[in-house]
């Protein structure tokens, strides 16, 4: 991994993924694409990481899985968010927001202090 | 091979049991195929893109591994979702199915519930009386019976000890491996005076006793081990029961003066709600050992080892083995009789064993307990009808619901699936009747304590958790057992049966399944009635029993007194009490005796001179028996020889005795016994001459056979041995009932240290005797009747059944010219053979069983042919009536109408 790439943390790809579900089933490739595109290609996973959080996540029931077919006709397992996942992805959200505001605070402090 | 891997991964889709492995290499190839896919259409090459994309995914093989072993968790939870849905499917299916055949619902269900009931019933009055130890005992686990184990020849009881004896083993078990040894002896006392006498039971008990089974007072304290030794003990202990109903619960009572028989205690402590000693019988008062002196007003039954009226039970030390401490208490009896056994007049190979608490479980069982052993046989049994038959008429549902069957198996359901609703069925149904059954188990059970048992202190109902388990698990066994044949044929039946059903309805005859439970049920239900028949027979035999005297008439007294009397008081009082009672109009005559009918048994050490040793008697003893010289003459006792006691003699102090026949003929079989010695506790203790030989007669209890019993008249000798008249027996002038009352005010006003007058008719002691006959007389009777009522309604159903089912094979064969009489024939042929085959086998099995009831039967054979000739024609009745409303029926039948029909 190049170093612009960032590491990420297990409950925060978790929450990207269940954010990635938050429009509709996607297959597990799709999920992928989704992050990657999203994020402009900062962030890089692993995708095999991504396969162990949507089986891990399918496991406590935060998600469900069907088989369908694919947009180009090939059978596919497609996963979709539970009301379990949703909550877990609003609670996950907020904690991740808090988190990332208190940081910002912080990193922001030192100019205040070395302003007065 | 690639097609057929397809062929074969189209079949599991959807299947009931994915392979999770599959599924993740289906998932993980989609994805490398998309991203490779993608990549090329970016313009990489095919193998630079494949590269590529197994470097964005990361290691393979270990991702593969991780997410494999997620995977296995999230399938087996899925299964069990899976396998609940269809389970509430399958449940709501039966439901309705049997709520569309109400009919069959509730016959099924009624059947199933007399059966669960009833072994519900029995299993909680089993439990109570045997499997569950006695309540309010602590860690009962560590709590042994010391039992002798093997009858010993001067008690009619094992495991009865003197106090003497049993406080040689205390010292030097409790040294061993015991914690605590403690006695026991039984009595029933009179309780209070005047007006508010009853009559209660005491039990007297060493300090040890308490100790030994772990109990602490719910107020107040138990007895210290002074308190409990010799001297005046006068201090009492309540039981919860009798603290509540006598003393509405008051802690006042503590402090309190009871008078108890002669004696008067003070109340120290109250015992836990439910503690009831170690025995059945209840347990109102706990007195320690010593009052028994004072109760009795001889100091005997502490001072002398020939004096057996106390049970031992002991604490084990949890380390303690039991092979130890039994073999160490058999040294220590050997030593202690170790002079008789030399002497040859005591087995050598007597030893002490560890006696299960339960009492019924030991060799003292009453008759009510083994009876109930028999009765639980006979539930089962009658479970085992019910089943058949709910069987049967599952197997004719199944029958008639071939072609759904089939369409569900046609429709896909697996057979495995269909299989275990038809069982889910048989269960749901068993369940239901298992709730009815426990309502009846609730008041049958109820009803049957009060009746048969009234003895036994029920601490709540017959029903408790042991019995809901036992009920739980009977149902579910039950349903099974009704429910596995029928649910095997239907579900195989289904496939190939169900869409050729209809027209003749192939031969029409009975499956072999149908006809073997046919027999069975018909084989059970004679055991049953076999059964009921022997007991009521011996019920009969026991009421019109010759008990060599006339009862009829007959009144027993018992004085409750004031002070402590010497014996010689108390003879005199007798006296007075009979010479009184002889001048009133309504008494024709009177006498006094010491044990009084049906009040124990007791022995003292026996010699014969000129005898190494007596021969055993058939039912131990030879019994004591202490008599005014009015006694026999006033019981009607039938003079075999010699005579019987002068007032001269009982005056003088004659040393003089009279012998029941059977006595008479074991001792000197071939001489007369009249002029005869016999010695008693010591060999060189003065002789006894037989004057007289009379008839036997059951003075203490019933059972087969009569006990030797010697009768002494009361005088100074007889005092000696500590034989003071204890009850008065009265022979009425016309109905005794009408003199009860004269008699109490009578013995009352007889001196004012009389405080209160027990009297009742003997019969009243006799019933209780005959309790253990009625018991099974009336259950076997009910339950034979419930299994022939069940059997019968399953022979009809099944008949009626097939009948229907053969309506055109039969209208055929009208048509043909058979007449009416040749159609209800062949039918009730058919009926009478296949119960006939079931007589056959239930006699030869009855034949077997009876052996083993002999012992609880009374003068009746267990082959007794009234009875088993009676049964047999009985069902065989059954089987014609059975067979011939059907088949009647069915000759009805018009013809032309049976061809046609579809």
């Amino acid at each position: 991994m190049s170093d612009e790439t960032l590491n990420l943390l297990q409950g925060t790809l978790d929450i990207l993924v269940l954010r990635s579900l938050l429009t509709g089933p996607l297959h597990g490739y799709a999920v992928a694409r989704w992050i990657r595109e999203t994020s402009e290609d900062a962030l890089r996973i692993e995708e095999g990481a991504l396969y162990t959080a949507l089986h891990r996540m399918e496991k406590r029931k935060w998600l469900r899985s069907d088989w369908g077919l694919s947009e180009n006709n090939r059978k596919a397992k497609y996963y979709s968010l539970t009301e379990r996942g949703r909550q877990e992805l609003e609670a996950g959200a907020l904690s991740w927001t808090r988190y990332a505001e208190a940081v910002f605070k912080i990193l922001g402090a030192r100019e205040r202090e070395a302003a007065s | 091979m690639k097609g057929l891997g397809g062929v074969r991964r189209f079949f599991r889709l959807g299947a009931f049991r994915p392979d999770p492995d599959e599924d993740l290499e289906t998932e993980l190839s989609f994805h490398f195929r998309q991203t490779e896919e993608e990549l090329v259409a970016r313009g990489m090459s095919p193998e630079t893109a494949r590269q590529e994309a197994r470097r964005r995914f990361g290691d393979l093989d270990r991702y593969r591994r991780d997410l494999s072993r997620i995977d296995r968790g999230t399938t087996a939870r899925h299964r069990r979702t899976a396998l609940l849905e269809a389970v509430v499917q399958d449940v709501r299916y039966l439901l309705r199915g049997l709520a569309r055949t109400p009919g069959f619902t509730v016959a099924v269900v009624l059947t199933l519930a007399l059966g669960i009931g009833a072994n519900a019933t029995m299993f909680g009055i089993i439990d109570r009386l045997l499997l569950s130890p006695p309540s309010g005992v602590a860690d009962p686990e560590y709590v042994a019976r010391l039992q002798i184990d093997r009858v010993s020849p001067f008690t009619g009881d094992r495991g009865i000890w003197s106090y003497l004896t049993f406080q040689d083993y205390q010292d030097f078990l409790e040294a061993g491996g015991l914690e605590a040894v403690g006695a026991y002896g039984s009595q029933s006392v009179i309780l209070g005076r005047g007006e508010e006498a009853e009559r209660v039971n005491a039990v007297f008990v060493t300090a040890s006793f308490l100790r030994v089974l772990g109990v602490q007072p719910v107020l107040g304290r138990f007895f210290e081990e002074a308190e409990a030794q010799a001297g005046t003990s006068r201090v009492a202990v309540l039981s919860y029961g009798l603290w509540q109903r006598r003393y509405g619960g008051s802690r006042d009572v503590l402090g309190r003066t009871l008078s108890v028989g002669n004696g008067s205690y003070t109340v120290v402590g109250v015992a836990p709600q439910g503690f009831n000693g170690v025995d059945l019988e209840r347990v109102d008062l706990i007195l320690p050992i010593h009052a028994y002196t004072v109760h009795t007003g001889s100091d005997r039954w502490v001072a002398s080892r020939g004096y057996y009226w106390l049970q031992a039970v002991a604490r084990l030390a949890p380390s303690a083995s039991r092979v130890a401490v039994a073999e160490e208490a058999t040294a220590l009896h050997r030593n202690g009789r170790r002079e008789y056994i030399d002497r040859g007049s005591y087995p050598e190979e007597a030893s002490v064993v560890l006696g299960p608490l339960q009492a019924a479980l030991g060799p003292e069982a009453p008759g009510e307990v083994k009876v109930s052993w028999w009765l639980a046989g006979v539930t089962l049994i009658v479970l085992l009808i019910a089943c058949a038959n709910v069987a049967n008429l599952l197997l004719a549902r199944g029958a008639g619901r071939q072609r759904e069957l089939g369409i569900r198996v046609a429709l896909g359901i697996s057979h495995r699936r269909l299989v275990g609703q038809l069982l889910s069925e048989s269960v749901i149904l068993a369940g239901t009747g298992g709730v009815v059954g426990l309502a009846m188990a609730y008041w049958g059970g109820a009803v049957l304590q009060r009746v048969f048992l009234p003895d036994v202190p029920w601490a709540d109902s017959t029903v408790n958790h042991r019995v809901l388990l036992f009920t739980l698990v009977l149902a579910v066994v039950t349903g099974l057992l009704a429910g596995t044949a029928p649910a095997w044929k239907g579900a195989r039946g289904g496939v190939v049966g169900a869409m050729k059903e209809r027209g003749w309805g192939g031969s029409g005859r009975r499956s072999r399944g149908q006809a073997a439970l046919l027999v069975t049920q018909a084989a059970l239900s004679l055991i049953l009635l076999v059964g009921a028949g022997l007991f009521v027979r011996s019920l009969r035999q026991a009421q019109k029993l010759d008990m060599g005297f006339d009862p009829e008439g007959l009144v027993v007294a018992r004085l409750s007194l004031d002070g402590e009397w010497e014996p010689k008081a108390r003879l005199e009082l007798a006296q007075r009490a009979v010479a009184r009672l002889e001048a009133l109009p309504g008494v024709m005559a009177a006498g006094t005796a010491n044990p009084g009918p049906f009040a124990g048994m007791w022995a003292l050490d026996f010699f014969v001179p000129g005898m190494d040793s007596i021969p055993a008697p058939p039912l131990m003893g030879p019994f004591i028996m202490g008599v005014s010289p009015g006694y026999l003459p006033t019981l009607g006792a039938r003079l075999q020889e010699g005579r019987l006691f002068t007032d001269q003699e009982a005056a003088s102090g004659a040393r003089v005795a009279v012998v029941t026949r059977n006595m008479a003929r074991g001792l000197w079989p071939t001489e007369s016994a009249l002029g005869k010695c016999f010695k008693l506790n010591e060999p060189d203790n003065p002789c006894w001459e037989v004057v007289g030989v009379v008839e036997d007669g059951y003075l203490s209890q019933i059972t087969e056979g009569m006990p030797w019993q010697y009768y002494l008249p009361f005088g100074t000798p007889a005092l000696e041995l500590g034989m003071y008249p204890e009850v008065l027996m009265i022979r009425a002038r016309g109905d005794p009932s009408n003199l009860l009352q004269t008699l109490r005010v009578e013995l009352r006003g007889l001196d004012p240290g009389v405080r209160f007058a027990h009297v009742q008719l003997l019969q009243n002691l006799i019933d209780p005797q005959l309790r253990s006959w009625r018991l099974g007389a009336t259950m076997f009777s009910l339950f034979g009747i419930l299994a022939l009522l069940v059997a019968s309604v399953g022979l009809y159903s099944v008949l009626a059944f097939n009948v229907a089912r053969r309506t055109r094979e039969l209208g055929v064969r009208h048509a043909v010219g058979a007449s009416r009489g040749h159609i209800v024939g062949m039918v009730v042929r058919e009926s009478v053979g296949t119960t006939g085959v079931g007589v056959v086998v239930g006699l030869v099995l009855a034949v077997i069983a009876g052996g083993k009831l002999g012992p609880l039967l009374f003068e009746t054979s267990p082959r007794d042919p009234v009875v088993i000739g009676g049964v047999v024609g009985a069902l065989l009745l059954v089987a014609v009536v059975a067979g011939a409303l059907p088949a009647r029926s069915a000759s009805r039948v018009d013809p032309i109408q049976a061809l046609r029909s579809d």
